[in-house]
């Protein structure tokens, strides 16, 4: 059993979730063009890493498709829905907490898949899904911001030592979510890696803490930055290097000139990986705009970062 | 989240686990502090 294995049964909420069957049917989306049903975008490469089976000159062939499909288009079941005759698959959603999440107890319209290690978003509304802003209200994601965050994935993977989540694919099922008072495309993206946040370590105030030191002990093993002494683990220690790693971000992402415009403790990884990047901006080539840091509704808990990007604006503009 | 780990623990507990003495909030402004002379 993988460390991931063990977080996740214990600490996420189980929840089952139909595999939908593959659909060849165009579905008429409303205000727009037709779209196909199956798989808008893959990422060869980790998809090749997980064992799929892609052509070798880098294609979306019929049978990669079906398996991507066949692995990740999921949607969650409601209270009162039935499956009726189709696959049921167990998918475990995050509960965690912090800044900028409404009234939601975690992750709101995603859940990870534990046989392949990947969490699925946009998938409707998991049991840890409240009333919620307009965004996460109906469990849907956006077709702009799945793209957005496959592309800026790919970018901070490449740009950022400490790595960042990775989308394997894009999926289309024909459907729609409200924006702005309006219908969008929507998504579900398949995506891997940066699975510890810190805001997996956050609780409410009233809840039950004690099984927080095992976790952050757990955690800090895995991301290997545990100090220990005697072989004791050192709580303070461990955490110095932690706010290092989390720390390095936003210079780095200054210097490159990718800031993430909604920082939150659940839209970073627990070791500075980025996540959820569907708010980063690409600055321009002569100027980090670091007032986009300060600016964004959900700036709370991001807002920290700002005096130092506009410190690493200064240096840049130098 | 530093307090949230560490708020369930005894004093006794606290001080063998090393978890004293930790400010967060100006640990992590010093290492703002460095991390750009070391990034640029």
């Amino acid at each position: 059993m993988t460390a991931h294995t063990v977080f996740y049964a214990a600490y996420a909420r189980a929840f089952s979730s139909i595999r939908r069957s593959r659909s060849t049917h165009a579905v008429a989306v409303p205000g727009g063009p037709s779209f196909q049903r199956g798989v808008l975008w893959c990422n060869f490469e980790v998809a090749r890493q997980m064992g799929f089976s892609v052509p070798r000159e880098n294609r979306l062939s019929r049978r990669l498709e079906r398996q991507l499909v066949d692995a990740f288009s999921c949607r969650a079941i409601e209270a009162g829905q039935a499956a009726g005759r189709r696959a049921v698959v167990t998918l475990h959603c995050d509960r965690y907490y912090g800044s900028a999440m409404g009234d939601h107890a975690g992750s709101a319209r995603g859940g990870i898949l534990l046989s392949k290690n990947v969490f699925l978003k946009g998938i409707g509304r998991t049991p840890l899904a409240s009333v919620g802003g307009p965004r996460h209200r109906d469990g849907g994601l956006q077709l702009v911001h799945a793209i957005a965050e496959a592309v800026y994935g790919e970018l901070a993977t490449r740009i950022f030592s400490a790595g960042a989540a990775r989308v394997v694919a894009i999926l289309d099922q024909g459907r729609t979510v409200e924006v702005d008072g309006g219908l969008a495309r929507a998504a579900v993206i398949a995506r891997c890696g940066a699975p510890y946040r810190p805001a997996h370590l956050v609780r409410q105030l009233g809840e039950d803490l004690s099984d927080l030191p095992t976790l952050f002990v757990k955690l800090a093993r895995y991301g290997g930055v545990l100090v220990t002494r005697d072989g004791r683990p050192q709580l303070a220690d461990t955490m110095r290097r932690i706010l290092r790693l989390q720390a390095a971000r936003p210079p780095r992402q200054v210097r490159w000139r990718v800031l993430h415009g909604a920082l939150s403790t659940s839209n970073m990884g627990l070791f500075g990986e980025m996540l959820d990047a569907v708010a980063d901006d690409d600055t321009g080539p002569h100027c980090a705009d670091a007032r986009r840091a300060s600016t964004t509704r959900d700036a709370v808990f991001g807002r920290e970062h700002s005096p130092e990007c506009r410190t690493c604006t200064r240096c840049f503009c130098a | 989240m530093f307090l949230c780990v560490t708020e369930s623990l005894t004093p006794e507990r606290r001080s063998a686990l090393g978890a004293d003495g930790l400010d967060c909030v100006a640990e992590f402004h010093s290492c703002y502090e460095e991390e750009p002379r070391f990034s640029f």
